[in-house]
């Protein structure tokens, strides 16, 4: 059973950090482009609105997602948890203790992926938001 | 494109850096654990309980009667290095102290014979048992010292006639990796023979192995 608690750690500690490291690198790579982004280069405001949103799902779906991995490793780490103990039938408190307390790192971890995930995201989103409306200032509501 | 590549970088090097933040809080200061730890090879008389009830009262009395003579014999054994990887702080060595006693049990011997034909069955520390020839301290499991866990393992050796080890088979386990520390210290291990009536015979050996922190 010991392959199935390093599974369970490492593999899904191990999804939440690249699912980080995409969100934080989209994220960074968005707001690069919403600064260079030359609204007069658009004719069309659909255009616009493709070009700005473009990846956002992406940190959207990892924002909203995360928890839910976490939350994923910990009932398998309980699940796992429940298991030993069942099969060896121990009664220390503190054994239990340890393994539902370590259980509960992964929806630490979650937690801590997902926040940032959501804040990037509505970051994002007000500046589309603002971009189309310097748009909509300078060409008129024609392109609607 | 180039937005991109410098969106990996930033992220990647945002994610080391708070890696290496995490991984640098010490961990081990943090948590107050204690500096002297007690590895206790001392004979379990409750074992016998377990097994032959009906003697119990006997080796009860004669055990109380031995401890009276005999004083355990106490050996220390520095582990600096053991220290020096969990502590930063060069605090007090971490002592470690194996505690045994040699009480003498010769009727416990012979009873124990009869029970198992051509192998003696014996408990270590008495007469005619098997001793050691090469101690092996067992490690203190990591996890247990920082969490302050103290474990006892009761194991069974089985040996030959040349005080090899033959099996181990483990009566009490204990979590916290007491029972792995402990067979491993007793793989690293020689024994002598038993003894009867003056010949090497093989046996079977019952070895308590208490884990303590003070």
């Amino acid at each position: 059973m010991e392959y199935l608690g390093a599974i369970i750690d490492y593999g899904v500690i191990g999804l939440l950090i690249v699912m980080s490291i995409v969100a934080v690198s989209i994220a960074v790579e968005r707001h690069l482009t919403y600064k260079k982004i030359k609204i007069e280069h658009f004719r069309d405001r659909k255009e616009l609105e493709l070009e700005l949103t473009k990846k956002l799902h992406i940190i959207a779906t990892i924002g909203s997602n995360a928890p839910y991995i976490g939350l994923l490793g910990t009932v398998l780490g309980i699940m796992l948890t429940f298991y030993s103990i069942g099969r060896e039938g121990l009664i220390d408190t503190g054994k239990i203790m340890i393994g539902l307390a370590l259980a509960l790192k992964a929806t630490a971890v979650g937690l801590i992926v997902a926040i940032p995930s959501v804040v990037f995201y509505n970051f994002l989103l007000r500046k589309v938001k603002v971009i189309m409306m310097r748009w909509e200032i300078i060409n008129g509501r024609k392109g609607i | 494109m180039n937005e991109q590549r410098i969106g990996i970088v930033t992220s990647l090097a945002i994610h080391a850096s708070f890696l290496i933040l995490f991984l640098t809080i010490p961990v081990a200061g943090a948590i107050p654990y204690t500096k002297t730890i007690y590895i206790s090879f001392v004979q379990q008389e409750d074992l016998y309980s377990t097994s032959h009830k009906e003697m119990k009262p006997i080796m009860r009395s004669k055990a109380e009667h031995a401890q009276s003579i005999n004083k355990p014999e106490i050996m220390e054994i520095k582990q600096p290095q053991d220290e020096f990887l969990l502590n930063d702080k060069p605090v007090t060595a971490a002592v470690q102290r194996a505690e045994y006693s040699t009480i003498a049990k010769t009727e416990i011997t012979s009873i124990g014979k009869a029970v198992n034909q051509g192998v003696a069955e014996t408990t270590f520390g008495n007469s005619g048992a098997p001793a050691f020839i090469h101690r092996e301290m067992p490690v203190y499991p990591l996890l247990a010292r920082r969490i302050g866990r103290e474990g006892k393992v009761i194991l069974k050796l089985l040996l030959d006639k040349n005080g090899t080890l033959q099996d181990i088979e483990v009566i009490e386990a204990s979590g916290f990796g007491f029972t792995e520390a402990a067979v491993a210290a007793i793989k690293k291990s020689t024994f002598s023979p038993a003894h009867s009536n003056g010949e090497k015979v093989p046996s079977k050996a019952i070895l308590s192995v208490r884990f303590n922190l003070k």
